[in-house]
């Protein structure tokens, strides 16, 4: 009678372990699920953010106002903001060209 | 003995009924609080444990069509205050205002006001810097925090403004396909169930019960970024040099009615909505409504040589300058003796428009007004679109048969006009103007499923000209205006273009006469003449410098350098249509 009731009692206990361990790794396995949406979210978002960088940064209209820029002598003559410490001469900065967008052409009209 | 077990059982008893009493009574409350207060109690204990937040769909895009973002959202943090639980309401105050840029008396007086709340806007959708700032301040954390919100951005600035319009801080769009599509960028709100324990920490997200956002749909609009840069600074251009009250440009391709940029004058930026001037919500392309003048004389011209009562040989008499029409009498800027056909549109002759228009009659008028689309919407996919004004068929006399050939007593709006010129570049059918781009059999379809796209309605195309007809307009008399017309002032470029200038007086209000210093001046154009690839239209709205107020003077030199970016860009766009791969697409876009 005795062996009986502990028997079904430790079934029962059995059980109920059993259970809270699979309740338990399923919550487990939820709050991973969540966490790879919200991290996916997030990521999502950096991606947003760091498109609309992109975006700003290669807007055509600052290319439009690159070359008006570079078209003006008084511009053009502005310097550098970095200068490489070696091309440094006595009588001042040597001043990084410009970036190019077409292929500079020689006074004689040879494309170098 | 006896007594003792007497005295013992009668206690055993009194327990035995207290405790039967005691379980009756809690039986009995277990059932009145199951059975008869079950949903009341039900409601409060949800109330207690759950809790519905709303997560918001985020605005789909709209990209140009070479997949140049146009307009974005992304996600910024708003700080909110907590008022009761602030103990030091000037202390959070200054603190929170030196970090945010609110004004500090400001948000004082709001948190001193509103003392018994539990939440009050700080500042919304702050950058990150100040939200890094804000959180270093160390404030109680019981007394503030953050929410995600989205932003609408424009990366491209004011570029297109009045075609995009801008959206609200509540996902609302104002103006321009922001507007008017508003349902497909917006997408559909989700909501987020969350049960939380006693001391409110969230346990578990109720899936069955969440729903999750629909996401905005992305368009691909027809606009061309660079040809729409273009346009706008050469706006600007007109802007500056003649110093009208406002200013527009379209340009169209013909014969699918795409229209690759479009700009109104004064601009305004969307990122800065509080900013906007007071004039410059409004898209003058499609909500200023003008005479149309000598632009409109090609459609009187080529309608009467469609209804046969013309030819194109026929030679038209012009009485010297000037002609009587019942109780007027018409005047030519120049005068004219005999004219033929084409030269009546290359001179602009006034005389010479009467003289064809007697021979379709008021009828034919009237027809060839409304055939041209004039009247009524052209059903672009933009809000505050105006149909222009074409008087009821009754009210139409003898006068009108002088008037209307020479674009008076009738009002349009630009793109109803570039619209009614698209007809005779492309062979004689009516399409309808629009901004979205659906999958025509050039673009890559299999690139064009990395973006949704929502499918315009077919353009609405009818026969109004014979194709013949058309073609003979815009390669003789439209050229000819170039060669050696009113447009001869944009000639010599070296593009084979054709054009038509228009010049209209405004009706001055106080006196109810046409005003002769305040004029709207117009320049349609396109090129090339064997095969129309591109049309422009430049409308300038009362230039007010000193000068020239003709539209071959201040309208067509404009549209000409617009023109001839536009067909240079028309052609690379054939061969080089660049729509984002999908890699570098959100996977919610894939």
């Amino acid at each position: 009678m005795f062996f009986r009731f502990a028997a079904a009692l430790t079934l029962v206990v059995a059980v109920s372990l059993g259970q809270i361990g699979l309740e338990k790794q399923s919550l487990r396995l939820r709050r991973s699920v969540s966490r790879q949406y919200y991290q996916m979210d997030e990521l999502l978002e950096l991606h947003a953010q760091l498109r609309l960088e992109i975006q700003r940064l290669a807007a055509p209209s600052r290319f439009f106002r690159t070359s008006t820029v570079s078209a003006d002598p008084e511009v053009v003559a502005r310097p550098a903001a970095i200068v490489p410490q070696s091309e440094t001469t006595p009588l001042g900065p040597v001043l990084l060209p410009l970036l190019r967008w077409e292929r500079p052409v020689c006074p004689d009209g040879a494309i170098r | 003995m006896k007594s003792v077990k007497q005295a013992s059982g009668w206690r055993i008893g009194l327990v035995s009924g207290v405790l039967l009493c005691c379980w009756i009574v809690l039986i009995g409350r277990l059932i009145h609080l199951q059975g008869t207060q079950h949903d009341s109690m039900h409601t409060k204990v949800d109330r207690q444990s759950t809790f519905t937040e709303s997560v918001n769909a985020r605005p789909g895009e709209i990209v140009d069509r070479n997949g140049h973002v146009l307009a974005m959202t992304v996600s910024r943090n708003s700080i909110f205050a907590v008022p009761s639980q602030i103990d030091d309401v000037r202390q959070f105050a200054w603190q929170a205002a030196s970090v945010t840029g609110v004004d500090a008396d400001d948000l004082l007086d709001r948190i001193q006001r509103l003392k018994d709340r539990h939440f009050i806007w700080v500042r919304r959708r702050v950058s990150n810097e100040i939200a890094a700032a804000f959180r270093n301040l160390q404030l109680p954390k019981n007394t503030w925090g953050f929410r995600r919100e989205y932003l609408r951005q424009y990366p491209q600035g004011n570029t297109a403004a009045h075609v995009l319009g801008m959206r609200d801080i509540d996902n609302i769009g104002h103006g321009g396909l922001e507007q008017s599509l508003n349902d497909l960028i917006r997408g559909i709100n989700g909501r987020r169930v969350l049960t939380r324990d006693a001391r409110g920490v969230v346990m578990e997200v109720e899936a069955t019960e969440s729903q999750t956002p629909v996401h905005g749909r992305s368009l691909i609009c027809t606009i061309d970024l660079l040809t729409q840069l273009f346009i706008e600074r050469h706006l600007d251009e007109v802007m500056e040099r003649w110093q009208p009250v406002g200013a527009c440009a379209v340009v169209m391709e013909p014969f699918s009615g795409e229209i690759l940029a479009m700009a109104s004058r004064p601009a305004f930026d969307p990122n800065r909505p509080a900013e906007v001037p007071k004039d410059a919500w409004r898209n003058l392309a499609v909500s200023a409504v003008f005479e149309p003048g000598s632009t409109f004389k090609p459609f009187v011209v080529g309608w009467a040589l469609n209804q046969q009562s013309l030819d194109f040989l026929d030679i038209v008499q012009c009485f010297n300058g000037a002609y009587r029409m019942g109780r007027r009498v018409l005047h030519d800027h120049h005068p004219y003796t005999k004219l033929s056909v084409e030269d009546v549109l290359v001179k602009s002759s006034n005389i010479g428009m009467a003289r064809i228009a007697e021979r379709i009659g008021l009828q034919g008028l009237y027809e060839c007004t409304v055939g041209f689309g004039f009247g009524c919407r052209t059903g672009i996919e933009l809000p505050g679109e105006l149909p222009g004004l074409v008087r009821p068929w009754d009210d139409w006399d003898e006068y009108s048969l002088g008037s209307i050939p020479m674009g008076q007593e009738l009002a349009v709006t630009p793109l109803q006009l570039i619209t009614a010129h698209a007809v005779l570049a492309n062979g004689g059918k009516l399409v309808r103007p629009h901004l979205l781009l659906g999958l025509p059999d050039r673009l890559s379809p299999s690139l064009l499923r990395a973006v949704e796209t929502v499918q315009p309605a077919m353009p609405v195309e009818s026969s109004v000209l014979n194709h013949d007809i058309a073609h003979w307009i815009v390669q003789h008399p439209l050229k000819q205006v170039i060669e050696r017309g009113t447009g001869k002032s944009v000639r010599g470029t070296t593009m084979n273009m054709f054009g038509k200038t228009g010049t209209a007086q405004k009706v001055d209000q106080e006196t109810g006469r046409y005003s002769d210093s305040r004029h709207i001046c117009s320049f349609v154009c396109g090129a090339p003449t064997e095969s129309p690839e591109v049309l422009v239209l430049v409308m300038v709205d009362e230039p007010t410098s000193a000068g020239s107020h003709y539209g071959g003077t201040v309208a067509a030199p404009a549209a000409a350098r617009i023109l001839k970016n536009s067909l240079h860009r028309v052609r690379r766009l054939e061969r080089s249509l660049t729509v984002r791969p999908e890699e570098d697409l959100p996977i919610r876009l894939r």
